[in-house]
């Protein structure tokens, strides 16, 4: 019996998105579609046809990504809500790197400008590390005001310095052709990013469970004080969480580039550091859980695009289901199985069964 | 520099920096309970979609600042709900309230508004104050305002007497640093933080009313623009002081005047270096101002009593 | 399984940045495909605030999806545009305000700088403090074009004025467009035109508090601003769109640049005169604008 219950409760975020999507029913028969095939459209267009899963591939290279950058933040205790910022900052110095660096072999290119996209990335969030370690300032204002420095700074660059010639939109030259990263379904565009994203999904997992580093900051987050007494420095620590935070967002844009723009745009990505938020909470931090949520939102977010132009839908009511999805299964989060309380009350029940059966005569 | 720019400057900082304050007071009122309200930038959106909606219903915009309230203080209603009743991570109910008022603004928008989405709807006018407004100067820069911006002239010091000088404010500052004692004493602590939070995205409504009512007289997508996370810089400048955090506000919307005056002042040099400008700036002072700030202790967790 | 799907009936698809009830770009854009598919009955779709990672994706579901046409609104379109017309030879794509044509791609675009022109020069008869304010979002080649076109007209109206220009960085936030528009004013404009988005909106009302003039884009704007507008610079995508559409229908669109002058009456005209401009004007201005057409005059 207890096992059940349990079941159900791990089963939470589920219910949250029947829940979800029966409220985002009622929202499209308001705006005159039909829920059903509206959703048979979502869920086709995300993942059952080769097209679809093509499109959530795309999708997830970055937000899985970000995921990452976000749990590995939390693990040691911080939040970094400024992977939007480190995206396109990874952006940036990678299309710098596979734009103005010549004359090298095409594979010491590539893996200069991934390189060079993650220490961009993790510099810019070292910049919150650093002023959290050592002047205290919560990190979670300057990673937030740094997107907005990071996404203004590509917008310079791309619309100014580094714009094509002639170009009707801000966007740089292409970047060499032989550093597109590889496509991995033929004739679309999903691209080697999101296999990286998943090997470093493993190896984070890894690192966590079991290096002197997951140790490290896995006691920083949960008791800084006791990590010092243990002989970890604090500051260090915190710094190095941001900076390797940092890298992963930096990777996340160094992949939107080589993988899927092939030149550096203004405004390039379309909130993924955010996204990454939210697969973060969904995975319940756990770097392998992350790959499935990851590919559930993304899949969610490219399916509700098919789902507008198969049905001709408002691309608003797409975007308010989505919302409605992600209260719900953020609210979902809190239902926690607890068994002691599940087992107190059962045990309550059957005392109460037990004296029930001992006197049913007097009972009635 | 003549007296003239020097007015219009000073007038377009009090303009740009009137719906930060607002929404600057309410997350002082929520953190100073122990709750993250980064839910505010939904609010100040949902607080315009409320101001236009109910403007367009009523045919006045008294009737768009009572919505404008109503529909914040549902959102806040939620908030509390998720961060302080289910105690899910209260950023990440922001967020989601973020992403979820973004989409059903815009929805509803179309569905209620339809065609006439984008025409002006009235707001209040200018209401000059007798006398005041004839002070050279600064009558022009202050006087000469619609009655949101008085009303936040108002809430200012309002928000400081009841948080420093009344025992209610003792207690709610008690709740976020620590809440235990405030319930060892008595006091029920969700209901004040549900309160504080409802509160507070109220104000942040009343932001997004200043926008559409007093300011622009249209609702569009999207359009808070990012001014909540700014409030929520400003209230850690202001170190949740509700005088310092409206000072930063007002800090901020010079750095704005002033990035959009250096970018016709100075055409040459690219726009987007001074957009940037504001968000240096608070940088800047929080790295001036490190070591004499800490939020209030318990702000981001959730409250469970002992002994359950 | 990677067979695209083949449909015989013509249809077409729009990929829109920006959302349909702007007022300005993105819904003139809508509006252009809704009214041409509804005159030459057929079939239409569209995709609206597709973010530039969904661009490509966009463009090439519709491909598959059979549709004979498909239309990326906006010059941001064009790299992506260029890839999906690779990977599908058989369908036609089309940018607007696009910059390159190619093998299935067509281009659309508008005489930007004659626009300008003609608006600078009704500003210039207009104002009276001889000074103007040009208020862009991004300085992206058309809408520069369209700046200074418009200072070359006010300064031929008017060769003592003078135009002063501005650049948000942002084509739908409202407040700021307004802000703008009140720096101009302020440093005494008394026209205004404004050419983001949403953010279009703003700068009019900013005119219309101030009880300046202002210069409307992409339609005949003074219905909504009566006191305010003394000009529109209508970009007709019905116009434009109507008749590449029909072109595309009958198979006979070909891979060029499409760019409208005043010449297609259709796609790129005047307005309504506001009551404010001078009674002379109207009459100087139709004689301009043959001459702006033909290059006699240029804008540039």
């Amino acid at each position: 019996m207890i096992r059940i219950v349990a079941t159900l409760y791990a089963l939470r975020t589920v219910w949250a998105l029947f829940l979800a999507f029966g409220l985002g029913a009622l929202l499209i028969a308001v705006s005159g579609g039909n829920p059903l095939s509206a959703y048979s459209a979502l869920i086709e267009g995300a993942f059952l046809d080769y097209w679809g899963i093509s499109g959530t591939l795309v999708k997830m290279s970055p937000i899985l990504l970000a995921g990452l950058a976000v749990i590995l933040s939390l693990r040691g205790g911080l939040l970094n809500l400024g992977v939007e910022g480190q995206i396109y900052m990874g952006g940036l110095f990678s299309s710098s790197v596979a734009l103005y660096v010549t004359g090298l072999p095409t594979l010491l290119h590539l893996v200069l400008a991934i390189l060079a996209g993650a220490l961009a990335g993790g510099v810019w969030g070292m910049i919150a590390g650093l002023l959290k370690a050592k002047r205290g300032i919560n990190e979670v204002i300057v990673t937030l005001l740094l997107n907005f420095v990071a996404i203004n700074l590509v917008s310079y660059f791309a619309g100014g310095p580094m714009m094509q010639e002639g170009a009707p939109y801000p966007y740089s030259e292409e970047i060499p052709e032989g550093l597109f990263l590889p496509i991995i379904l033929p004739m679309t565009d999903a691209h080697l990013g999101v296999v990286l994203g998943v090997v470093l999904a493993v190896v984070l997992w890894v690192l966590l469970r079991s290096s002197t580093l997951g140790f490290g900051l896995d006691l920083v987050g949960r008791n800084p004080q006791a990590a010092h007494y243990a002989g970890v420095n604090v500051g260090h620590t915190v710094i190095m969480t941001m900076f390797l935070s940092g890298t992963l967002g930096g990777l996340a844009g160094s992949f939107e580039v080589l993988g899927l723009k092939h030149r550096l745009y203004h405004l390039f990505s379309a909130g993924f550091g955010f996204d990454g938020i939210v697969v973060a909470f969904m995975a319940q931090l756990n770097p392998l859980m992350s790959v499935v949520t990851a590919f559930f939102l993304s899949g969610l977010k490219s399916g509700a695009l098919m789902m507008q132009r198969a049905i001709g839908l408002e691309s608003t009511v797409v975007d308010a289901v989505i919302g409605i999805v992600i209260i719900c299964v953020a609210a979902s989060q809190a239902f926690v199985f607890k068994a002691d309380q599940w087992r107190a009350w059962f045990s309550r029940r059957q005392r109460l069964d037990a004296a029930l059966a001992a006197q049913p005569q007097e009972t009635r | 520099m003549d007296l003239a720019f020097l007015t219009d400057f000073l007038a377009s900082s009090l303009r740009l920096s009137i719906p930060l304050v607002f929404a600057a007071i309410g997350v002082v009122w929520a953190e100073r309970s122990g709750v993250f309200n980064i839910a505010i930038e939904g609010c100040i959106l949902g607080g315009a979609f409320g101001a236009a909606i109910g403007t367009w219903w009523f045919g006045d915009p008294l009737g768009g600042l009572l919505m404008a309230l109503v529909v914040a203080g549902l959102l806040g209603l939620l908030l509390g709900g998720l961060a302080v009743g289910l105690g899910i991570h209260q950023l990440v109910a922001g967020i989601a309230i973020n992403l979820l008022v973004s989409g059903m603004t815009a929805y509803l928008a179309r569905q209620i508004l339809g065609a006439s989405a984008t025409a002006p709807l009235p707001g209040f006018g200018v209401w000059p104050i007798p006398l005041l407004s004839a002070l050279p100067f600064v009558g022009p820069i202050l006087f000469i305002q619609g009655p949101l911006a008085y009303l936040a002239y108002l809430a200012v010091p309002l928000a400081w007497w009841l948080l420093y000088r009344t025992p209610w404010g003792l207690l709610l500052r008690a709740a976020g640093d620590q809440p235990m004692a405030v319930d060892t004493a008595g006091v029920d602590v969700q209901r004040l933080r549900y309160v504080s939070v409802i509160g507070s995205s109220m104000l942040g409504g009343l932001g997004g009313a200043y926008i559409v009512l007093s300011q622009v007289h249209v609702f569009t997508e999207n359009m808070s623009a990012g001014k909540g996370f700014i409030a929520l810089g400003a209230v850690i400048l202001g170190r949740w002081n509700p005088l310092g955090a409206a000072i930063a506000c007002l800090a901020f919307g010079m750095a704005d005047a002033t990035q959009l005056r250096l970018q016709f002042g100075s055409p040459d040099i690219p726009y987007q270096l001074f957009s940037t400008l504001p968000f240096i700036a608070a940088l800047v002072a929080l790295v001036l101002m490190s070591g004499k700030v800490h939020a209030p202790a318990a702000v981001g967790k959730k409250f469970e009593r002992s002994g359950k | 399984m990677i067979t695209p799907a083949v449909a015989d009936d013509f249809k077409v698809a729009i990929v829109l940045p920006g959302v349909i009830t702007d007022n300005s770009f993105n819904q003139s854009g809508y509006e252009g495909v809704k009214e041409a598919a509804q005159k030459l009955g057929v079939e239409f779709a569209y995709s609206e605030k597709t973010a530039q990672p969904d661009q490509p994706q966009a463009l090439a579901d519709y491909a598959r999806r059979g549709y004979k046409l498909v239309i990326g609104h906006g010059g941001e379109f064009q790299d992506a545009v260029d890839r999906i017309a690779s990977r599908f030879p058989d369908t036609k794509f089309l940018v607007v305000n696009g910059v390159k044509a190619g093998k299935n791609v067509a281009v659309v675009s508008y005489d930007f700088p004659s626009m300008g022109y003609a608006m600078g020069y009704v500003a210039g008869k207009t104002s009276q403090t001889g000074k103007a304010g040009y208020i862009g979002a991004q300085k992206l080649k058309f809408y520069v074009e369209l700046g200074e076109g418009f200072e070359k007209g006010f300064k031929a109206a008017r060769p003592d004025g003078s135009v002063m220009t501005a650049w948000t960085n942002d084509w739908d936030d409202v407040a700021k467009g307004k802000e703008a528009a009140l720096n101009l004013i302020g440093q005494g404009a008394d026209v205004i035109f404004p050419s983001m988005d949403n953010a279009v909106v703003g700068s009019l009302q900013g005119a219309k508090e101030q009880g300046k003039m202002a210069i409307g884009i992409y339609y005949d704007a003074i219905k909504d601003w009566p006191d305010t507008v003394i000009q529109s610079a209508v970009f007709d995508m019905r116009g434009a769109l109507g008749e590449v559409i029909a072109l595309a229908k009958d198979g006979k669109l070909e891979a060029k640049p499409y760019i409208f002058s005043f010449d297609h009456k259709n796609a790129t005209r005047l307005g309504t005169y506001g009551p404010k401009v001078p009674a002379s004007v109207p009459a100087e201005v139709d004689a301009l604008l043959p001459k702006l057409a033909s290059g006699e005059i240029s804008a540039k």
